[in-house]
């Protein structure tokens, strides 16, 4: 008699390491920050002549052609402009000297000064000062204002005939 | 006196059968993945990544790829790139976007662009593309940017207010 044993051994295992119905998608977003800098300038006031040619050390030089007669009025203009790139607004003053123009003690011819704003945020005060607020931004070549130096000759002004010098002098301060 | 057992029963021959084989089977499933993201220093698929100096004559770049075993469906990889902004003080705008590989498809008048375009197949696949930046540096009177609309003097980096400006490009993945 053979008595069968019959041993049948299977093992079934079943491991469900991710066990996932859709594709995991990791991160959700990936993102990128591109940093640049603009650098500010700092402001550049430049002078014009009433042809709107830049003056410069070198050619910063009001000349004065008196006529022949008795009675004149001369006036000579510059204009002044302002460069810059600035993060935020500031303020500065633009305030002038002028001498007269002075042959010899004896013969002086008076001066005087007028100034004009050519742009909203420049004011004059005291007749020799330019207020300015300096925008934020780019700003190329922004009007400030004008200055006009008047020379005058009445009838009863004698002066004898040459060459007459005088000079005026431009100070800047930052600041109301 | 002589004494017979019948033994016949005592030692039967006992026939053990064995299976010849014994299975076992394990089974497992691997769940289908997808990460993205940027190749930092060698480091792949990181979710962030800041890209500093981005008005550089040399346009900013960074590396953009992905791995996926994705058996079905299909993934397009799109990117939105932001203009450079500095606050409310100004805005930089977008020039133009060029990937050393992969696809550019651009959708008009946005600022979405397809990467890459992924059907699953069950087989591991990466790909990585380097990607580039371009941000309007100087302005020409004509100038459009990326969406198509026209830009000013202000959305250059040469016109634009002097500060620190940031652009967000931003990576997401849309599965079918």
């Amino acid at each position: 008699m053979k008595r069968l044993l019959g041993v049948i051994l299977v093992i079934t295992i079943s491991l469900s390491l991710f066990a996932v119905d859709a594709v995991t998608i990791s991160p959700n977003h990936a993102v990128v920050y591109l940093k640049g800098m603009i650098a500010s300038s700092s402001t550049k006031i430049s002078a014009y002549d009433e042809f709107g040619s830049e003056l410069d050390q070198d050619s910063a030089v009001l000349t004065f052609d008196f006529p022949a007669t008795e009675v004149w009025d001369i006036s000579k203009s510059i204009h002044f402009k302002y460069t810059s790139n600035l993060p935020t607004g500031t303020y500065g003053k633009l305030s002038f000297v002028i001498s007269d123009l002075q042959l010899n003690e004896a013969n002086t011819l008076r001066t005087s000064l007028e100034l004009n704003s050519e742009h909203v945020m420049t004011r004059v005060e005291g007749g020799n000062t330019f207020s300015i607020t300096f925008l934020p931004g780019t700003q190329k070549d922004t009007n400030i204002g004008m200055l006009t130096v008047k020379v005058s000759k009445k009838a009863n002004d004698i002066f004898t005939a040459g060459s007459y010098k005088g000079s005026f002098s431009v100070n800047y301060t930052d600041g109301l | 006196m002589i004494l017979v057992l019948a033994t016949a029963g005592l030692f039967a021959a006992y026939t053990v059968t064995v299976p010849g084989t014994v299975t076992a089977t394990l089974n497992s499933t691997i769940g289908e993945y997808l990460v993205h993201g940027f190749n930092v220093a060698g480091v792949k698929y990181q979710a962030t990544v800041t890209v500093p100096d981005a008005f550089n004559a040399t346009a900013p770049s960074f590396k953009y790829g992905y791995k996926t075993n994705a058996a079905t469906g299909s993934f397009s990889f799109d990117m939105a790139v932001g203009d450079f902004i500095n606050g409310t003080a100004g805005i930089v705008k977008i020039k133009d976007v060029v990937v050393s590989s992969g696809i550019l498809d651009h959708g008009v008048g946005t600022r979405v662009y397809q990467i890459f375009s992924q059907t699953g197949t069950g087989i591991e696949k990466t790909a990585e593309t380097t990607i580039t930046i371009k941000p309007f540096l100087s302005f020409t009177a004509g100038d459009t940017d990326i969406t198509a609309t026209a830009i000013t003097a202000l959305n250059a980096a040469n016109g634009a207010a002097a500060g620190d400006y940031v652009s967000t490009v931003s990576f997401s993945i849309t599965a079918s």
